[in-house]
């Protein structure tokens, strides 16, 4: 069966598509649709999440979902929590250790009363991809970050602005210093062929131009400034525009594009939907209206795609490898382990070990993902994570409290817990082969069902969303 | 009650959290103890491990452990906390209420009463015990020992369970058994308690003196040297520890560390030394009006103190370490006697693995610095051994601009050989060259350079550097032009500084302090100096001023490396910084000899005033 045929009808009618789903016999809205739309839009949930959004409209659980809960697991509100990150993170300064600022993001999205805004926010910072290797300054990489999450729901217009003008950016696009006499091409290129448009949608041309609006763009002392000494206030035309354009102008005019719509929705489709199939631009169209008709909120195009048929069709679900973070953190919150939880330290090490640091990017293009996170090296970076949260020592262990686990699941005996495992951690990935071997284990022992969680976490269907 | 008392006593809960209620009772009870010649020690075997001895253990118990500072730590040691918050401590001290009011007493009287003392202890191996306390008063005792077991009998009787007393006489005396590895009787006026019946017996034998051991621990040679090393008129409790045979029990408990960090191994080396070779240590506390001290005295062999170690970290005699440094705002004080051209001549023997590699980068490469010298002869070779290292609060008014985190100042002085002038003058371009050099590489980092300053400050020559001011924006700003963020570096707090005053160099962290230093230096009494190779003291409360300060980042800390949520976190450092507070002052000091080595370490935990 090729990889696209369940998109086939969704292709002849995409209007459809993107409708909001409603459950039927044959899609109904269990525990699994649950399940998927926790592991893909918010990195997983706790048995007691899934059963409570098995009782509420898909739509609903997806409003819930962008909203977030009124508190996080400390027991502090939402903006109370936020705010104490915000206020750790920065506290950190330019000197702070890379591994630190990792650590405290893990921790932030095992905590967060909000973890969709978190993995979007993990979106972003593929997108907007920078790395601290380079800008060698955490202070700028948490504060772009913080940006990132500001903007992450809101008018993609304001986020491209914010990024535009972030130090971070302009450290790592070599923009810290953009004179008139010498227009940095580099960064004009880079805002549209990764950041708004896509190659093929602009010419050298229009970069030159660009480039022009962007002079006086300065990061003095780590802080953007605009000189406006250094600025071309000449004309510049494009994309088919002209005017006496600044850098703001210049976003007017590419989001103006048919194209962008189109390029984010895509990008967006991969990461919530599927990196294994390919969407065509008439498939995206719908998307990319309603996400310009609503003034390019990105909240209007993550909420479509949550709700909609084409998401909750089942064929949707495991067609994409978990990344690193979405596995560590979404262990983490699937078993319970968040206050405390494993040493966020080490988590970052395992992240990293397993191909994703946190604020280092391999490049602007950001992580390659999909099978990539899957070869030899990788995939035993997984195992020995697993195998350490499972373990009774060593430096990730002594956090798994399997007991607590089972009566926030409201289950007793071994083969009970058995199956509340299954169902949290690979829900209707697990064929029924799979979930007889893993009762049987529980059975076996069933003073320490660690065994179990740790086979759990290391089968292929668990490293697939 | 009684069915309380006997669940308690079931789930053999009594002992701990007794000593438990009594940290955490209300109150004071004041206990007048008549002296009493050890006995415990004349009937042990030689070869026992480890023995305590206490002289009024009420006192100790009722009184000066309930100090909260002293709570305070016991809470943040994870063995002992959980049990200090036990909630069955206070269904313990209803039963404990109940028993003391059939002698018409309160519960703290009678613990007070049966704890008297002198008490003393031996361990003899794991799960090998044995226990003798003197009461105040033994036919009290006798009568509330008699009423506990009619308790437990009679609920046993209500439950129709068997008795849990086993009862069992041994040459005339009385002897119980409450669990399984606990073994008690009265006899002789002493309370005994083992973790087997045969050792009772024995115990009976040798309290009545019908059995005497060959040869006792108290007369052993190690044992008396330990016990009069001791100060014995004013501790509270002593013990002896035979550290081969826990190291032979436990190796990795007690052998030590194979691996030290390596600056506390190039400073601490020889101390670590006489722990790792010693046969034994003794250990004896005094505390009185809320301050404990603690002295641990440890036997440095005739042929430990010959090897290169010792030789190099062990001063010679009549040498000693300086008076401490006094400056304003100081948060604590070292004072240490080390050669560290010896020191350093032996660092392959105390320094391993990757670490040695970058010690002997540093031999190759820092004499650079210094006209090519030889790092080990020709620089710490030429400094007198003389070290010490103040850290201060930095006073607010000398930020330029300030910073948004505020760090301590510190200043390390040493002696050097006036006569040689080239040392002196190698000292000042190895400065400026050092500024030099971070001024290049702050340019490549686009961080603000240092601008070099010299001056005399009472007779001596500070040099300083210090870095420009941020440039503020609106200096380059024209109209229409903008600013966005702030915050100031962390490192406005440094500002380098040499300072040579006489026959000592200076390096500060600010050239306040280096004036400090001189200050300081040039108003102490040379002939005023301890008697020992090293000094710290630390101040409690400025200390604990500065963990509040950052406090935020400590709370990070712990939840980034522990995984703690906040709260958790919140509530350790807490803790630790409550505990920092009530340690008003703490001294160590470290007496090194050829044949002794001494710590003695204390605390006032009294409010400060």
């Amino acid at each position: 069966m090729a990889a696209n045929d369940w998109l086939e009808s969704y292709r002849k009618d995409p209007k459809s598509a993107w409708a909001v789903h409603e459950p039927s016999a044959d899609r109904p809205w269990n525990a699994a649709a649950v399940a998927h739309l926790h592991r893909r839009a918010a990195f997983g949930a706790a048995p007691e999440r899934l059963a409570a959004d098995t009782k509420i409209a898909p739509a609903e659980a997806v409003d819930r979902l962008i909203a977030g809960d009124d508190k996080a697991a400390d027991g502090s509100s939402a903006a109370e929590f936020a705010k104490f990150f915000d206020r750790i993170e920065s506290r950190l300064g330019p000197d702070g250790p890379l591994r630190r600022i990792q650590a405290l993001w893990l921790q932030r999205m095992v905590n967060t009363p909000r973890p969709a805004l978190e993995a979007l926010t993990l979106f972003w910072h593929a997108h907007f991809a920078t790395s601290d290797v380079k800008v060698q300054n955490t202070g700028l990489m948490v504060a772009q970050i913080a940006t990132l999450r500001r903007n992450a729901f809101g008018p993609f217009a304001a986020m491209l602005d914010a990024v535009a003008k972030d130090p971070a950016m302009l450290v790592w696009l070599d923009a810290a210093a953009n004179r008139r006499s010498k227009p940095n091409e580099n960064f004009a290129r880079e805002v549209m062929e990764l950041f708004t448009l896509g190659r093929g949608n602009y010419s050298e041309k229009d970069i030159q131009e660009a480039a022009r609006a962007y002079t006086g763009w300065f990061v003095v002392q780590d802080r953007f400034s605009f000189l406006s000494a250094q600025h071309d206030t000449g004309d510049k035309t494009v994309l088919g525009k002209t005017g006496a354009f600044g850098g703001e102008d210049v976003h007017r005019v590419l989001l103006e594009q048919p194209a962008s719509g189109l390029f984010l929705a895509r990008k967006l489709v991969r990461y919530y939907v599927s990196e294994t199939d390919a969407f065509p631009d008439e498939l995206l169209k719908p998307l990319a209206d309603a996400f310009r008709a609503t003034g390019g909120k990105t909240e209007t195009l993550v909420r479509a795609i949550l709700a909609s048929r084409l998401f909750h069709d089942p064929a949707a679900r495991r067609r994409r490898v978990k990344s690193p973070v979405a596995y560590v953190v979404g262990t983490c919150r699937m078993l319970g382990m968040a206050d405390p939880m494993p040493s966020p330290e080490m988590l970052a090490d395992a992240t990293a070990a397993m191909g994703q640091g946190l604020y280092a990017p391999p490049s602007v293009a950001g992580w390659e993902g999909g099978a990539a996170w899957i070869d030899t090296t990788r995939l035993v970076a997984r195992t020995n994570m697993a195998l350490g949260i499972c373990s009774t020592s060593g430096p990730l262990s002594g956090k798994l409290n399997l007991e607590n686990w089972a009566k926030r699941s409201n289950v007793s005996d071994p083969k009970a817990m058995a199956d509340a495992l299954v169902d949290t951690l690979l829900a209707d990935g697990a064929a029924d082969a799979l979930r007889n071997e893993v009762r049987k284990q529980a059975e076996s022992s069933p003073g320490d069902l660690r065994p179990v969680v740790a086979r759990l976490l290391t089968e292929p269907v668990y490293q697939l969303a | 009650m009684r069915s309380l008392l006997m669940r308690i006593v079931a789930a053999r809960l009594v002992v701990p959290p007794v000593i438990a209620a009594c940290f955490s009772a209300p109150g004071v009870v004041a206990l007048a103890q008549e002296a009493r010649t050890v006995r415990l020690a004349d009937h042990l075997p030689a070869d026992v491990p480890l023995y305590l001895s206490i002289k009024e253990p009420a006192r100790l118990f009722l009184e000066e452990f309930r100090n909260p500072v002293f709570l305070a730590a016991l809470k943040n040691i994870p063995t002992i906390g959980p049990q200090l918050d036990n909630p069955q401590i206070d269904q313990v001290k209803a039963v404990l209420g109940a028993l003391s009011a059939t002698e018409d007493m309160s519960w703290r009287e009678m613990i007070a009463d049966i704890l008297a003392g002198p008490a003393e202890i031996a361990v003899a191996g794991p799960n090998k015990l044995v226990a003798v306390v003197k009461p105040k008063d033994v036919d009290r005792l006798s009568r509330l020992h008699a009423k506990l077991l009619e308790f437990m009998e009679q609920d046993a009787v209500q439950k129709g369970a068997p008795s849990p007393v086993k009862r069992f006489e041994h040459s005339g005396v009385a002897c119980f058994s409450l669990a399984p590895n606990a073994f008690h009787t009265i006899v002789d006026g002493h309370f005994l308690l083992t973790s087997s019946e045969k050792t009772l017996k024995n115990g009976i034998d040798s309290l009545q003196g019908k059995k005497t051991a060959e040869k006792s621990i108290g007369t052993d040679p190690e044992f008396i040297a330990a016990r009069d090393a001791a100060k014995a008129g004013s501790r509270e409790a002593w013990a002896f520890v035979r550290l081969k045979a826990l190291r032979e029990m436990d190796p990795k408990n007690y052998a030590g560390p194979e691996e030290y960090n390596p600056l506390m191994a190039l400073l601490f080396g020889g101390w670590v030394e006489a722990w790792k070779k010693a046969d034994w240590a003794g250990l004896s506390l005094a505390w009185k009006d809320a301050r404990p001290s603690l002295e641990a005295t440890l036997p440095v062999s005739e042929e430990t103190a010959k090897g290169s170690i010792r030789t190099a970290f062990t001063p010679p005699a009549g040498s000693s370490a300086l008076k401490p440094i006094v400056v304003p705002g100081q948060l604590g004080t070292l004072s240490l006697w080390r050669d560290l051209g010896k020191v350093w001549n032996i660092r392959d023997e105390v320094v391993a693995g990757p670490a040695q590699q970058g010690l002997n980068g540093l031999d190759n490469g820092i004499g650079q610095f210094f006209g090519g010298r030889d790092f080990e002869t020709g620089v710490l070779g030429a400094l007198k051994p003389d070290w010490r290292l103040v850290v201060a609060e930095q006073n607010p008014a000398s930020f330029n601009p300030k910073p948004d985190l505020v760090l301590p100042s510190f200043a390390l002085c040493v002696g050097y050989d006036t006569k040689d002038e080239d040392f002196r003058q190698r000292w000042v371009i190895a400065f400026q060259s050092f500024v030099g050099v971070l001024n290049v590489v702050g340019a490549q980092q686009k961080a603000p350079a240092m601008v070099q300053n010299q001056e005399q400050f009472k007779g001596a020559t500070i040099y300083s550097a210090a870095f420009l001011p941020p440039a503020k924006v609106t200096e380059v700003k024209a109209e229409g032009d903008k600013a966005e963020g702030e915050g100031v570096h962390i490192r406005h707090n440094f500002r380098p500084s040499l300072a040579i005053a006489g026959d000592k160099l200076v390096i500060a962290s600010t050239v306040e302090m280096a004036r400090d230093v001189v200050t300081s230096l040039s108003s102490a009494p040379a002939a005023d100096t301890p008697p020992d190779a090293a000094f710290m003291e630390l101040d409690g409360q400025r200390i604990a001023k500065l963990v509040n300060a950052n406090r935020e980042r400590l709370v990070m800390q712990n939840m980034v490396e522990k995984g703690h949520g906040r709260q958790a976190a919140e509530t350790e450092i807490g803790a630790l910084e409550a505990l920092i507070k009530g340690l008003n002052h703490a001294t160590a000091t470290a007496a090194d000899t050829s044949d002794r080595f001494t710590l003695r370490l204390s605390f006032d935990l009294n409010p400060a005033k």
